[in-house]
């Protein structure tokens, strides 16, 4: 029941590396005048095709944002209410907000007259020199899905509304989202860079139905940890793998276990 | 804290006469056409991790083909370049800068003395006659990983740093165990090779037990 509804869907090839890089390119603050941050807390419009009104306890942050964009909030820690609307549906909720979140508007698995909201809580703990952490959040009208990097499954079973996420050498892998138990790409494969020293979400969003699966990439820096790669492994000292040492060694092993025998 | 909203909003559905404000109890309000600056809203849910999801670990404890079985302590790269192996020849280091049991890429990286002048030959002597087949378990506090060797290599000491098999990030999920060996010239600073044992991972990753 679930491939016949994925089948259903056009196959539309996606060009998701160019609207990678445009993403990638886009300033996350996009008002000059955001105060340092106490928190980080960003809205993702991740419904395609609507212009979207968000305010935030009432105030109108900005009017007609289009699918894939991402708007910093400058908001105080602690609960706020944020509002997405258009003309044909109004979503609001409180976000309690902490740290780095993502506030995602974004379509339920099965499609429903009314997009929903989930918060994504960003991990920006450190991660070793020349690595860079990988978060893919499920936000598209699709059952579970897996995600393929480089022929290889990196994340199995992620339903609407999760996200999985591991540490990765930071290199381009070519990435795919497959419906958990197979079948056709969903999405992609496309050429995903992953950057050393920072965290890259993926949201996948949108509809294989309607041809509007699209991903939206985001990249928030991190700090890094763990020492580098050695250029020496000095691992012996004694020599005793050397049969005159060796010997020689045992001589004197027996010389001052017998000592030590003598003395206690 | 969500009291204001829901009174503003209490008195929003007032004012439009909706009938439904005799049922406050219901956890979302209808959305009417009005633009109220606040509609009732509920905690946004927060999204879970996938129940695929491996929270990686350093190792604690590596099993030799033996059966014998070695501490792991995390260690660094010193200021001179070399791995600062844990002195106690029982103990292995693990390079904090490979990767972890439950990384999806790249070498865990561990290292032990073949010997010392106090302790003489280590549990890592082993590693000198180890052979392809043999079995390997590196254990964290949650995770464990079985691995099958499938080289065992004299490597110039010079030459380790340009082996990526042994140190990168890329590539399958597999573990290098390095100890000393070859020749013993003191004047050129002790042992002149490392012996490098590289495993690839058998089965899949299993709760430590």
């Amino acid at each position: 029941m679930r491939s016949r509804f994925l089948r259903r869907g056009p196959r539309a090839t996606l060009v998701l590396v160019a609207s990678t890089a445009a993403l990638l390119a886009v300033p996350l603050s996009s008002g000059a005048a955001h105060a340092a941050g106490t928190t980080s807390t960003y809205v993702v419009q991740g419904v395609p095709g609507a212009a979207v009104d968000v305010t935030v306890d009432g105030k109108v942050v900005q009017s007609g944002v289009a699918a894939k964009q991402v708007l910093p909030l400058d908001v105080s820690a602690g609960s706020h209410t944020v509002t997405f609307s258009t003309a044909q549906w109004k979503v609001s909720q409180t976000v309690d907000v902490s740290g780095s979140q993502d506030v995602v508007l974004h379509w339920p698995a099965d499609a429903t007259d009314k997009p929903e909201v989930t918060v994504f809580t960003n991990d920006l703990s450190a991660v070793a020199a020349g690595k860079g952490r990988l978060s893919v959040a499920h936000t598209a009208v699709v059952p579970p899905a897996d995600i393929l990097a480089g022929g290889k499954t990196l994340f199995t079973n992620i339903a609407n509304g999760e996200f999985v996420s591991a540490v990765v050498p930071a290199t381009t892998y070519n990435v795919a989202v497959v419906p958990t138990g197979g079948g056709k790409p969903l999405l992609g494969p496309v050429d995903l860079p992953i950057k050393a020293g920072a965290l890259t979400r993926v949201f996948a969003i949108g509809a294989p139905r309607n041809g509007s699966m699209d991903a939206v990439v985001q990249v928030i820096p991190v700090g890094s940890t763990g020492s580098g790669q050695p250029s020496l492994v000095h691992a012996g000292s004694a020599g005793l793998l050397d049969p005159a040492r060796a010997a020689m060694w045992s001589f004197l092993e027996r010389f001052l276990a017998g000592a030590l025998g003598w003395w206690v | 804290m969500t009291v204001r909203p829901w009174l503003t909003a209490l008195a929003g559905l007032a004012l439009t006469g909706c009938s439904v404000a005799a049922a406050p109890s219901e956890g979302s309000a209808p959305v009417d056409a009005t633009p109220s600056p606040a509609v009732s809203a509920s905690p946004a849910p927060v999204a879970h991790q996938a129940a695929s999801q491996v929270e990686p670990e350093r190792p604690r404890h590596v099993t030799l083909p033996s059966g014998r079985v070695m501490g792991v302590d995390v260690v660094g790269t010193g200021a001179d370049g070399a791995l600062e192996i844990p002195v106690d020849i029982r103990r292995a280091g693990w390079w904090d800068g490979g990767s972890r049991l439950g990384d999806p890429f790249g070498s865990v990286v561990l290292a032990a003395h073949v010997d010392s002048f106090t302790q003489g030959l280590g549990p890592a002597v082993e590693l000198l006659s180890a052979e392809v087949g043999e079995h390997v378990r590196l254990a964290a506090a949650h995770l464990t990983q079985d691995y099958r060797v499938t080289s065992v290599r004299l490597v110039p000491r010079f030459d380790l740093r340009h082996q990526t098999a042994v140190f990168s990030a890329l590539g399958g999920r597999r573990l290098a165990l390095i100890t000393c060996g070859g020749t013993y010239d003191k004047a050129r600073g002790g042992y002149q090779d490392n012996v490098v044992v590289l495993a690839r991972p058998v089965g899949p990753l299993r709760p430590t037990r």
